[in-house]
């Protein structure tokens, strides 16, 4: 694992940081959209 | 600075662009006011990343006379001319007028200058055809975007622009449509990020922007939601090719052939951002008609608006999926560390 670029710790931790981001933001936005439809 | 270094960093600074990228994607599902910083940052170091890249192949004494490089050192100076005004406390309108200047000028000219880049990778088109164009095309697309950054000052700039910005940019599209009909055996997804972003520019400078640019129009849109649908469309465009260009490098690096982040992130970003744009751009029409013609307050008019909001939801959770999808691949994917004799 170590001979790839992007194998620091800090890698790991900033991609899974913007995964768990971007996964909250997509659960807010179907949340809303689903609001949004029921509204209709 | 070995080249082994070079394209080392570069490929960080790619990887720092589609994080951005994807706090960008967070910020704009939630309407956060960040939106943008995220969005400008997040294309200039991915320009940076791509600009390093081509210049790791690249004699340090060449480097100036490079045609991939010296369009996009312009871009890359005009973006850095822009982000100095930005700094200036003082003055909305200089502030507006910077923006404008990265979004039509600095950032379409460091991308088309790295979109022609690819072209040399995905084209059998001859290096002498690729070297002309480019200065074409980076000729063009600066007239089409001097053009839209002044637009305001005068309302004959306006006027003229209305007519010259799509017919520039159809000139550019006909340019890369020979680099993009005459393929060579490359199966990366570089071509297809490339014609997307062609295509945002299109849509979001030639057609929205020519059309915003006429000043009765831009007094009859400046408030309506078709103003995101534009800069949607606009700056999105360069990330398109952004993203073509860590699909192009991620292969190299690894040495192989073949698609890195796959299809599926392509076609839910292209059916996302086209989506919520035309969402936007429609919301705005209805949002305009519904004041001009019927007794409605624009506090009634949200309830109108429930369904163009829904679709335009869509197409952010749409695009948000995509980038999701290509961060997750381009990290489980991520090439192997270059050493100096490859």
């Amino acid at each position: 694992m170590n001979n790839r670029l992007l194998s620091g710790l800090l890698w790991r931790v900033a991609f899974a940081a913007g995964f768990v981001l971007l996964g909250g933001a997509g659960l807010y936005g179907i949340v809303s959209l689903f609001a949004l439809l029921r509204g209709l | 600075m070995t080249p082994a270094t070079l394209k080392a960093i570069a490929f960080r600074c790619l990887a720092v662009s589609l994080l951005l990228l994807m706090v960008e994607q967070a910020a704009f599902m939630t309407e956060n006011p960040f939106t943008e910083a995220f969005v400008n940052l997040s294309i200039l170091t991915g320009l940076l990343g791509g600009g390093l890249y081509v210049a790791a192949a690249v004699k340090p004494a060449d480097r100036l006379r490079d045609p991939v490089l010296s369009v996009w050192a312009v871009g890359l100076v005009v973006c850095a001319v822009g982000i100095l005004l930005r700094l200036i406390p003082y003055g909305t309108a200089l502030h507006l007028f910077a923006d404008r200047l990265n979004a039509y000028v600095g950032f379409p000219l460091a991308a088309i200058a790295l979109g022609y880049w690819l072209i040399g990778r995905f084209s059998t088109t001859w290096t002498v055809w690729q070297r002309e164009s480019l200065y074409t095309v980076a000729g063009l697309m600066a007239l089409a975007g001097t053009l839209l950054t002044l637009s305001p000052v005068a309302p004959f700039v306006g006027n003229l622009t209305l007519f010259a910005a799509p017919i520039l940019v159809l000139i550019v599209m006909a340019h890369s449509y020979h680099a993009l009909a005459n393929r060579n055996d490359n199966a990366t997804l570089a071509p297809h990020w490339y014609a997307l972003g062609l295509l945002l520019w299109l849509l979001g400078m030639g057609l929205l922007g020519g059309l915003r640019a006429q000043p009765d129009i831009y007094v009859f849109t400046m408030n309506l939601r078709i103003t995101q649908a534009q800069s949607l469309l606009t700056l999105f465009a360069p990330l398109c090719i952004i993203l073509g260009v860590i699909n192009q490098i991620g292969a190299e690096l690894h040495g192989q052939n073949g698609r890195i982040t796959g299809y599926a992130p392509f076609w839910l970003v292209a059916f996302g951002v086209i989506g919520a744009a035309l969402a936007l751009a429609a919301d705005g029409l209805v949002q305009a008609y519904l004041l001009a013609l019927t007794p409605m307050t624009p506090s009634d008019i949200g309830a109108q608006l429930r369904v163009l909001d829904a679709l335009g939801l869509l197409g952010k959770l749409s695009a948000a999926c995509g980038v999701g999808i290509y961060a997750l691949s381009f990290w489980l994917r991520r090439p192997p560390i270059p050493k100096e004799k490859l």
